[in-house]
C-alpha cells in the first residue's frame, strides 16, 4: 500500500529546475533541486507544486588559476591554430599534412605557434518545474519524493574573432591571414573544412537532466532556551540524461544537463531553529556522475587548445566528485510569512580524467584539457521569501521567493551575477 | 711518438691496471717505411720523418712543432701536426695524418695492440687511409708533395688541413674542437695572420676525411694570439697582447655572446673603489644600428645572409658583405675594408663614406613582403652585379635603370663608392620582376645563382633560380629584362607535373666541378628541400630539371640544408650536407649527413654517411633550421607555447653532446619570439644571430 502510494507520488509530482554542470564551460547556476532555493516546508501539506527560475550573463569567467578573462577564453588565454596540427590521427593525417606544409613552407620556417582569440558573452535562463509529495507516517518524519525538471536557455553570443598571431611572430599573419584569419568566415570555414569544426554562435534551449529526489526531513523539538527546534535532512537522487548533449563539431555548443551522463546526488543538511524567529543551518552534498564513454574531440599535443581540437576518439570521463556545503542564517517568518534568508555556497569539483579507448591517444595528454581541472565557486545568496499561507489560509497555499546570488570567487566557472526566483503551491 | 694506455684482460673479471707504453708514430719504423731508391729517396715528403743516405745531395730536415689528436664525429683518428717539412723554419702547414683506432671499418678489433695509435697505412689506389694496416712500405706512408699539393697520387687525400690559402708561418697554437682544427696566428703585420682561424674536415661516405674546408676567420677580432681553447658554449678564450706591447702575450680575452657593444666591452678599475667597470664599445655598433633600422615591433631581422670575400662578381678576397633582411626592409653591410683587408668593425649609414645602405619605405620592397631571402648574381660579365631578394609576394632586383648592375667583371669592391656607385640609392632601386602571367612569384623560399657553361661547353649560362614553396622557376640575368620598361621576363617553370601536396623548403645548387672552365649547367645537381624528403635533381640543360628521385608524401620534412663546401663563394662539387628532418606533427628533429658528390662520374650524388648513427644527431624537437662549422651546431626556433629556448646548441662528436641553449649567454627572454638562421660573419669570423633584438653576436 505505502509502494502503490510512493508511486502515486511520483505521477503525481511536477518537475523543476536545473544542473549546474557540464555545460560549454560550468555556471553557478542551481542546480535542479538545490536547498537554497527550497521553498521553506508548508506544513500538513503533501503536494508541493512550483517552479523556479534563474537568469544570469556575463562576458568574464574565472581560469582554471582563478584569473578572470573572457569567457571564451576560460579555459585558455588563446587558442593556437598552429599546435592543432600536432600528432593528427590517421584519418585526418593526410589533410592535416598537407595544411600545414603549405602554410609552413609559405611562411618559410618555424611556424610553430598562431594564436587567435575568440571573446563573446555567456546567456543563461534555466526555469526548473518541480513537483514534490510528502509521504506521511511512511517512516518517522517525512519523506518527500520529488521530480526536477530544467527547460533551459543558453547562448553564447556577440563572438569576436581575433588574430593574435601579430603580436609574437609578424610574419606569420600574411599568408595566414589570406588563408585563415582574413575575417571569422574566412576562418570559420577553414575550420570546417579541415576538423569539421564550426565556430557559430550557440543558442540552444530545451529540457535539462530529469532528477528524482527522495529526502526524508525529520523534526526534533528542542526545550532550550535558545534553541526551539533542530530538523535533519537526508537526501539521494538520480539525475537522468534526459538533455541534449553537446555537439561533437560545435566548438560553443553546450549539453543542457550532464552530457549525457547518469548521475547521483547524495545530500545531508542540519537546520536549526532558534528563538525570536532566527533559523540557521548547513548542507552538504556530493554529486557523483557516472562514467560515460562516447566519441569526444581529444588534444593529441600538451600545446593544443581545447577550441581547435581536430582529433576525435571515443573516450571514457570519469567524472570527477563534486562537493557543496551551504550555510545560512535566516529570519524565518519574522513578519507574518516574510522571510530573508543569507546563504553562503562552495561548490568544489574534483579533476575529471578521461580514459581513451583508442591506441591513437595518450592519456597524459589528452588530461591535459584544462577544462577538466578542478572547478570551483564560492557565493553569496540572497533571498527573500513570502509564505501568503501564513497570512490568509486559502485552498492553494502559494509561496514566492526572490534572490540574487553574488559570485565571491572561482575557478574554472563561468561565475555570474544572477537572479531569479520560485513560486510555489502547496496542496 | 705515442702513448698508450694498456690494459689486460680487458673486460673480464682479471682485468688489470693500466700499463702506459710508448712507441714510435711509425710503427716498427723501417728505412723501408721512409725510403726507396727510386721514388722515395731522401725524401721530405713524410711529416713524421725521413731516411737519409748521406749520399744525398739534399740536407733533409723535418720537425713537428705542435700535435694534438682529433677523434672525428666519424670515428677514426688523426694526429694533427704543424710541421716543418722544407728546413727552412716555415711551420706552414698543417696536417691531418690518420691513426689507427681500436676497430676497423669493417668493425673488427685490431688484436695487436702494438700498433693502435701509429700510423695507418694509405690505400696507393684511393689514396685513402684504410684504418686497418699499419704502412709496410713508402708507398703506404701518408705523404705531402708541395709542389703537387692536388695531386693525390703525391699528396694523401685529406692531408692538408686548411688547404693551401693560409700562411701559417706566424702559428702559435693549434686546438681541435669536433670536427674542427682552430689555428692561433700572431702576425704582427698583418690582420689576415693574425687570429683564430678554422678549417674543418669534410668526410665521405666511408666516414674518411677527403678535403678540409679553407681557412675561415672565427671569433670576431684580428688580435695576435698566442695561444687559445673554445670552451663548450663557441667562446673562445685566448691569450693575446696589448696594445701598447705588442710582443708581449699578457692579456687573457675571451669572446662572449651579446650585441657588439657588449661582447667588446673593455674593463677598467675604478680608482675610488677599486671595482672593475665595464664599459660598452660603441664603436662596435653593428647591433645598435641594426636594431635601429629593423625594430622589434617590425619583427627585428629576419634574416643574415653573408656573402664572402671569394663571391663571384666582388673584387676577390677585398669585398665581402652581408644582407639583412627585415619585414619590408633591406640593409647591406660591407664588412671587409677592400685597403686592409681586415674586418669592418664601426658601421654608418651617413657620412662620407657610408658601409651600411639601408632600403626601406621602398614601394617595390613593401609589394613583396615580408621578405625572407637575398641573393647576389655571382656573374663576372660586365655590368652584371645584382642583388635579388625574395619575398611572400615576389622577388625584385636592385639595379639601374638601364637594368645593370655593379661591374662585376672588375669585381664590386666598396658599397656605394668607387666607379659604379652601388648601391647608391640615387642610381640603384629594386624592381619587381613580374612573371609572365603578370602577378606574382609568390611564397618565395629560395633564389639561388647559377653561372656556367651550357650543355655544349660553349655557351654561357647565366641564371636565378626562384624556388617557392610550389615549383621552381628560372630566368635570365640580363639587363634588358631588369631595367624600365623591361622586356618580358620569359620565366621557366621548370617542374610540369609535381604533386599538389609537394611543397619545397629549401634549394641547393651543386656543380660538376670546382674548376670554372668545366662547369656545364646540365651536369649540375639540384638539391632540394621540401615535405616529400630531400629530392635530387639533374642538371639544367636549358629548359628543365629532371627529380632523380622524387621523394615520398609519407617522408619527415626537409625543412633546412646546411652544406659545409669546400670552396668559398660558390658551393663546392663534394662537401658534407646536413640535412635537418622536421616534422612539427610529430615533434621531430634529426640531422642527417650526406655525403655530396657532383662529379657526374661519381654515384650517387648523394649518400648518407654510413657510420653515422642514424640520424646524425636527435635534436628531439621540432626545430627551424641547423646550422653547423663543424665543430659547434647550432639549432633555432621562434617561441612557441612550450619551446622554453629559442637557441640549441652541440658539440659535433660521435656522440652528440647537448651544451644546451644559449638563450641566458645571448640575455634573451619572453619578450623575444622571432630567431632567424645564424650566421658566420665570414669578414670577422664572429657568429652573428638575427631576430626580433635585431642581431646579436659571438666575438
Amino acid at each position: 500500500m505505502k509502494l502503490k502510494k510512493i508511486l502515486q507520488g511520483v505521477l503525481a509530482s511536477y518537475m523543476i529546475s536545473s544542473s549546474v554542470f557540464c555545460v560549454f564551460a560550468p555556471s553557478n547556476t542551481f542546480p535542479p533541486y538545490d536547498p537554497n532555493v527550497r521553498l521553506p516546508k508548508c506544513p500538513n501539506m503533501r503536494i508541493h507544486l512550483g517552479a523556479t527560475a534563474e537568469y544570469g550573463q556575463s562576458n568574464s569567467a574565472r581560469d582554471y588559476t582563478g584569473d578572470k578573462h573572457n569567457v571564451l577564453n576560460i579555459y585558455d588565454k588563446y587558442q593556437d591554430a598552429a599546435t592543432m596540427f600536432k600528432n593528427p590521427s590517421d584519418s585526418i593525417k593526410e589533410a592535416v599534412a598537407l595544411e600545414y606544409n603549405n602554410m609552413y613552407a609559405a611562411f618559410g620556417g618555424q611556424l610553430i605557434t598562431a594564436p587567435i582569440s575568440f571573446e563573446g558573452e555567456y546567456r543563461e535562463l534555466d526555469l526548473t518545474l518541480f513537483g514534490k509529495y510528502t509521504l506521511k507516517n511512511f517512516i518517522d518524519g517525512d519523506l518527500d519524493l520529488s521530480v526536477h525538471l530544467p527547460v533551459r536557455w543558453r547562448k553564447i553570443e556577440n563572438i569576436q574573432f581575433k588574430d593574435l598571431s601579430k603580436t609574437v611572430l609578424p610574419m606569420v599573419p600574411y599568408y595566414y591571414q589570406q588563408n585563415y584569419t582574413k575575417n571569422f568566415d574566412v576562418f570559420n570555414a577553414k575550420m570546417k573544412e579541415l576538423g569539421n569544426i564550426d565556430f557559430s554562435e550557440c543558442d540552444k534551449s530545451g529540457i535539462g537532466d530529469l532528477v528524482v529526489m527522495l529526502e526524508w526531513l525529520r523534526s526534533f523539538k528542542q526545550n532550550k532556551e535558545a534553541l526551539k527546534n533542530v530538523d535533519l535532512f537526508l537526501r539521494i537522487g538520480l539525475s537522468c540524461p534526459t538533455a541534449e548533449t553537446k555537439d561533437l563539431d560545435k566548438v560553443f555548443s553546450m549539453s543542457l544537463g550532464n552530457d549525457g551522463a547518469w548521475g547521483m546526488p547524495i545530500g545531508f543538511g542540519l537546520g536549526l531553529d532558534f528563538s525570536n524567529k532566527i533559523r540557521a543551518g548547513g548542507d552538504v552534498e556530493f554529486f557523483i556522475l557516472f562514467d560515460e564513454t562516447k566519441e569526444r574531440r581529444l588534444k593529441t599535443d600538451p600545446d593544443q587548445t581545447e577550441f581547435l581540437l581536430l582529433n576525435k576518439g571515443r573516450a571514457t570521463l570519469d567524472s570527477g566528485l563534486t562537493w557543496k556545503f551551504n550555510i545560512f542564517l535566516q529570519a524565518y517568518r519574522f513578519y507574518k510569512g516574510l522571510s530573508l534568508k543569507l546563504d553562503y555556497e562552495y561548490i568544489k569539483h574534483d579533476d575529471d580524467t578521461l580514459y581513451e579507448k583508442t591506441d591513437t591517444f595518450d592519456r597524459t595528454i589528452i588530461n591535459t584539457a584544462n577544462s577538466l581541472k578542478e572547478w570551483n565557486t564560492h557565493n553569496l545568496i540572497f533571498q527573500v521569501n513570502f509564505d501568503f499561507f501564513m497570512w490568509q489560509s486559502v485552498l492553494t497555499r502559494p509561496q514566492l521567493s526572490l534572490f540574487y546570488k553574488y559570485p565571491i570567487t572561482g575557478k574554472n566557472i563561468i561565475n555570474m551575477d544572477t537572479f531569479g526566483g520560485q513560486l510555489g503551491f502547496n496542496f | 711518438m705515442v702513448g698508450r694506455i694498456e690494459k689486460e684482460n680487458l673486460g673480464t673479471t682479471s682485468e688489470k691496471d693500466h700499463t702506459l707504453t710508448f712507441s714510435s708514430i711509425v710503427s716498427s719504423p723501417t728505412k723501408s717505411k721512409l725510403y726507396n731508391d727510386t721514388t722515395y729517396k731522401n725524401s721530405n715528403k713524410f711529416m713524421v720523418g725521413f731516411y737519409y743516405d748521406t749520399a744525398g745531395t739534399k740536407d733533409v730536415t723535418i720537425t713537428a712543432k705542435k700535435v694534438r689528436v682529433m677523434h672525428t664525429s666519424t670515428g677514426y683518428s688523426y694526429l694533427i701536426a704543424n710541421c716543418n717539412l722544407s728546413g727552412d723554419g716555415q711551420y706552414n702547414k698543417v696536417f691531418a695524418l690518420p691513426i689507427l683506432g681500436n676497430k676497423k671499418p669493417d668493425g673488427t678489433t685490431i688484436t695487436d695492440r702494438g700498433i693502435i695509435g701509429t700510423l695507418s697505412k694509405i690505400d696507393d689506389t684511393t689514396h685513402l687511409p684504410t684504418f686497418d694496416a699499419i704502412p709496410t712500405e713508402a708507398k703506404y706512408m701518408p705523404q705531402f708533395d708541395k709542389d703537387n699539393a692536388t695531386d693525390p697520387i703525391k699528396t694523401t687525400v685529406g692531408l692538408v688541413v686548411g688547404q693551401t690559402e693560409k700562411d701559417t708561418g706566424k702559428l702559435t697554437d693549434l686546438f681541435v674542437q669536433g670536427d674542427s682544427v682552430f689555428i692561433c696566428l700572431s702576425d704582427d703585420g698583418s690582420t689576415q695572420n693574425s687570429g683564430i682561424f678554422e678549417s674543418t674536415a669534410l668526410f665521405n661516405s666511408d666516414g674518411f676525411i677527403i678535403a678540409w674546408t679553407p681557412w675561415q676567420r672565427v671569433m670576431g677580432d684580428v688580435q695576435k694570439v698566442f695561444g687559445g681553447g673554445v670552451d663548450m658554449f663557441n667562446n673562445f678564450c685566448f691569450l693575446t697582447s696589448q696594445d701598447t706591447t705588442k710582443t708581449d702575450a699578457d692579456t687573457i680575452r675571451t669572446s662572449i655572446w651579446g650585441t657588439t657593444e657588449t661582447a667588446n666591452q673593455s674593463e677598467t678599475i675604478d680608482k675610488d673603489n677599486g671595482k672593475p667597470v665595464w664599459t660598452q664599445d660603441t664603436n662596435r655598433n653593428l647591433s645598435a644600428l641594426l636594431s635601429s633600422i629593423f625594430p622589434q615591433e617590425q619583427v627585428g631581422v629576419l634574416q643574415i645572409i653573408n656573402f664572402d670575400e671569394y663571391t663571384p662578381g666582388f673584387n676577390q678576397q677585398k669585398f665581402s658583405m652581408m644582407v639583412a633582411v627585415g619585414y619590408d626592409k633591406v640593409a647591406l653591410i660591407q664588412t671587409l675594408d677592400p685597403t686592409t683587408q681586415s674586418p669592418i668593425k664601426t658601421f654608418t649609414t651617413d657620412g662620407a663614406t657610408p658601409n651600411v645602405f639601408v632600403f626601406q619605405n621602398d614601394p617595390v620592397l613593401k609589394e613583396i613582403a615580408p621578405l625572407c631571402f637575398a641573393e647576389v648574381s655571382r656573374n663576372t660579365d660586365g655590368d652584371t652585379g645584382w642583388l635579388f631578394v625574395g619575398g611572400y609576394n615576389g622577388v625584385a632586383v636592385l639595379c639601374q635603370a638601364d637594368g645593370k648592375g655593379w661591374d662585376a667583371q672588375t669585381g664590386l669592391i666598396n658599397l656605394g663608392t668607387g666607379a659604379d656607385n652601388f648601391p647608391n640609392p640615387v642610381t640603384y632601386s629594386f624592381k619587381k620582376l613580374t612573371p609572365s602571367n603578370g602577378g606574382n612569384f609568390s611564397n618565395i623560399r629560395k633564389l639561388a645563382s647559377l653561372v656556367s657553361f651550357d650543355n655544349a661547353g660553349t655557351g654561357n649560362i647565366r641564371k636565378l633560380f626562384i624556388q617557392t614553396k610550389d615549383n621552381l622557376y628560372s630566368i635570365d640575368q640580363d639587363a634588358n629584362k631588369f631595367k624600365n620598361g623591361p622586356i618580358a621576363l620569359a620565366e621557366q617553370e621548370l617542374f610540369a607535373n609535381l604533386s599538389t601536396t609537394l611543397k619545397f623548403t629549401d634549394l641547393l645548387i651543386i656543380p660538376n666541378s670546382d674548376t670554372n672552365a668545366n662547369k656545364k649547367s646540365n651536369l649540375f645537381k639540384f638539391i632540394f628541400g621540401s615535405t616529400y624528403g630531400l629530392l635530387v635533381g639533374s642538371g639544367y640543360d636549358g629548359t628543365k630539371i629532371n627529380l632523380i628521385n622524387s621523394g615520398s608524401a609519407t617522408s619527415d620534412p626537409i625543412l633546412h640544408l646546411n652544406y659545409i663546401s669546400k670552396t668559398k663563394g660558390l658551393n663546392s662539387a663534394t662537401g658534407n650536407l646536413y640535412a635537418l628532418s622536421a616534422n612539427y606533427l610529430t615533434n621531430s628533429g634529426k640531422i642527417y649527413r650526406y655525403f655530396v658528390n657532383g662529379d657526374p662520374s661519381f654515384a650517387p650524388t648523394l649518400s648518407k654517411i654510413s657510420v653515422d648513427s642514424n640520424p646524425f644527431i636527435d635534436l628531439h624537437n621540432f626545430r627551424g633550421n641547423f646550422i653547423t662549422d663543424g665543430a659547434f651546431g647550432f639549432s633555432m626556433i621562434a617561441r612557441g607555447p612550450s619551446n622554453n629556448f629559442l637557441t640549441d646548441l652541440y658539440e659535433i662528436a660521435q656522440t652528440q653532446t647537448e651544451s644546451g641553449s644559449i638563450d641566458e649567454l645571448l640575455e634573451l627572454n619572453d619578450t623575444n619570439w622571432y630567431i632567424g638562421v645564424i650566421t658566420r660573419n665570414t669578414a670577422s669570423g664572429s657568429w652573428v644571430i638575427p631576430g626580433d633584438w635585431g642581431v646579436k653576436v659571438n666575438e
